[in-house]
């Protein structure tokens, strides 16, 4: 068993080398070198923070409980990026033409500039997040509490959340608000991100080949075991088959961070070529050996073991402590990318829609020096950062961290794909109306506040499935989130 | 005359090939939807019994197939834009 100060060691070492990292890509690109981190591989390889913590340790354990449903997450953006001729593309080019830095900056520019629409998607698009920065920092809990077993340690599970919360907030204030760029890109953070996919993807796909053809006897056998297993009939629900698959789509192109490296950060429309291959590869690679290790984790390891630690609990059952290490810093990577993108996505939404017209407003008719608004929004941005932080970490503190990595992400995805009919309505829809937008954004809120993302802070939360008071709305609006939590019941 | 007939035929012959590479990449969204809603309507063990349903390893292999079937095409499509320029106008 590797101890849990070696563990630490390591995860500091890395740290510090992606700090390292996104430094050097910071200076490269500021002394006009950064020409060739601008490609299309570094731009498919910075997608790559679709798959969080979620989809490293998650995916099995969804795999464990669900069978092949937890593909539905995947499929969704691979139809996206296969069709990125409809849209991406559109949203690439407009986003160039009117020089969009968020989500909530484009759907506020295509409702004339509308600064009630910005901050109301702002308002979403921080609250559909926090769910998910919760889940990291759970997973980084979860991972490290594997390795805490049986240690008298003065590292209790909230500390391991809150520092990696606190870790996470200095990074994203160095590297995402250095300085203000026009364009708002980022060279240095999409760089460092750019060696956490090589490094999660690795890590995923060694854990694989090692379970196939180390623990289990090849990939005939791992038919064979799948075959046998709790898993082995399509069992499928109709409804989530299709219902997850949208979601994912529908999230793919709404997700605050998404829209930053996939809209924001893109340099040039030829590289959505690339990605538009390149990027469902990723993801088949990332899912390829998801099925077998859930199979092989649900047949070797002990009845009761966590499915969603698989990834790191059979190489440790077999006592390969570097393979454990690298699955472990492959988690650290898929979550700390999310955050750090999530944070800096949020936090230039909040200074623009909400911090800035505000204090503007404050100011009155008075002459502005651009001086002033520079350290406002940079000031913003940074409590911003260290705000959004502290709501995951809250959240994580509230909802007890129980709850299964999947279910939660799926209460996230379902939050922001709210602002997805609003957006295409912008894009698409000439006769759509400011009003209309208003409205549908509205009732997106209210629909998945009480339906989903209420009950989620568990039993004794309003209308919490579980428990027997007669809910206020009916039994009906307790569906949703009856078919997330409970999607076999 | 003949070499402003052939510029004239390549022309004609560039933007047939531009449409069609155009409309392969509006319709493949759509094709690799219906792939991958297609496995919804095989048996279920629950509903037809244990012998008739469907195996996960079959459900498995089909879908990763058809997957990387849909990234072989996207390929080729992003390859023949790349060097045809469709759509830079």
């Amino acid at each position: 068993m590797l101890s849990l100060d070696l563990l630490i060691f390591v995860s500091l070492i890395y740290v510090a080398f992606l700090f390292g990292v996104a430094f050097w890509a910071e200076r490269a690109s500021d002394a006009g070198r950064g020409g060739w981190m601008r490609t299309p591989l570094i731009y498919t390889l910075s997608l790559s923070i679709y798959c969080t913590a979620w989809t490293f340790y998650g995916a099995v354990g969804f795999a464990a409980r669900s069978g092949l449903e937890f593909l539905t997450i995947y499929l969704g953006p691979t139809v996206v990026l296969i069709g990125w001729w409809l849209i991406l593309r559109r949203l690439v080019r407009i986003a160039r033409a009117e020089r969009i830095t968020s989500i909530a900056d484009l759907v506020s520019s295509r409702f004339g500039k509308s600064a009630l629409l910005g901050g109301f998607v702002t308002v979403m698009a921080v609250v559909g997040t926090t769910p998910y920065i919760a889940l990291q920092l759970q997973s980084v809990t979860l991972s490290i509490s594997v390795f805490a077993k049986g240690t008298q340690n003065i590292l209790s599970s909230t500390n391991i959340a809150l520092w990696t919360a606190a870790g996470l907030a200095v990074f994203t204030i160095v590297f995402g608000t250095r300085n203000l760029d026009v364009n708002e890109r980022h060279s240095g953070v999409v760089m460092a991100i750019a060696v956490e996919a090589i490094v999660k993807l690795l890590a995923l796909l060694a854990v694989g080949v090692f379970v196939v053809w180390g623990l289990a006897g090849g990939a005939g056998d791992v038919l064979a075991r799948i075959d046998a297993s709790p898993i082995s009939q399509w069992e499928v629900s109709t409804g989530r088959w299709i219902g997850v698959t949208f979601l994912s789509a529908a999230a793919f192109l709404c997700l605050p961070r998404m829209f930053q490296v996939m809209v924001v950060e893109n340099s040039e429309e030829s590289h959505l070529a690339t990605a538009s291959w390149a990027f469902p590869l990723y993801l088949l690679l990332m899912s390829l050996f998801v099925i077998p290790i859930a199979v092989v984790g649900l047949d070797i390891l002990p009845a009761g073991s966590n499915p969603d630690l698989f990834v790191l609990t059979l190489p440790l059952s077999a006592e390969q402590n570097g393979l454990a290490m690298l699955a472990f810093l492959g988690g650290f990577s898929s979550a700390t990318s999310m955050v750090i993108v999530a944070a800096i996505a949020l936090s230039t939404m909040i200074s623009n829609h909400i911090v800035t017209p505000i204090w503007l407003r404050a100011r009155g008719q008075g002459a502005t020096i651009s001086g002033d608004v520079r350290s406002v929004v940079l000031t913003s941005r940074r409590i911003s950062i260290i705000g959004i932080l502290t709501l995951g970490y809250l959240y994580y503190r509230i909802s007890g961290g129980g709850a299964a990595l999947a279910s939660i992400g799926l209460i996230s995805f379902a939050g922001v794909a709210q602002i997805l009919p609003v957006m295409l309505g912008g894009i698409f829809w000439q006769g759509a109306t400011k009003i209309g937008a208003l409205a549908g954004l509205i009732c997106g809120l209210v629909v998945w506040s009480y339906t989903m993302f209420l009950p989620s802070f568990g039993p004794g939360s309003v209308d919490f499935p579980g428990d027997n008071r007669p809910r206020a709305l009916g039994a009906a609006m307790a569906a949703p989130y009856r078919a997330i939590w409970h999607p076999r019941s | 005359m003949s070499g402003k007939r052939d510029q004239t035929l390549k022309r004609v012959a560039n933007a047939a090939r531009g449409q069609r590479v155009k409309e392969s990449a509006l319709i493949l969204p759509f094709v690799g939807m219906i792939l991958f809603l297609l496995p919804i309507m095989w048996p279920r063990s629950s509903e037809v019994g244990a012998d008739a349903g469907t195996a996960t390893s079959t459900a498995l292999i089909y879908l990763f197939i058809v997957w990387a079937g849909l990234i072989c095409f996207t390929l080729g499509l992003a390859l023949v834009i790349k060097r045809f320029g469709v759509g830079r106008s």
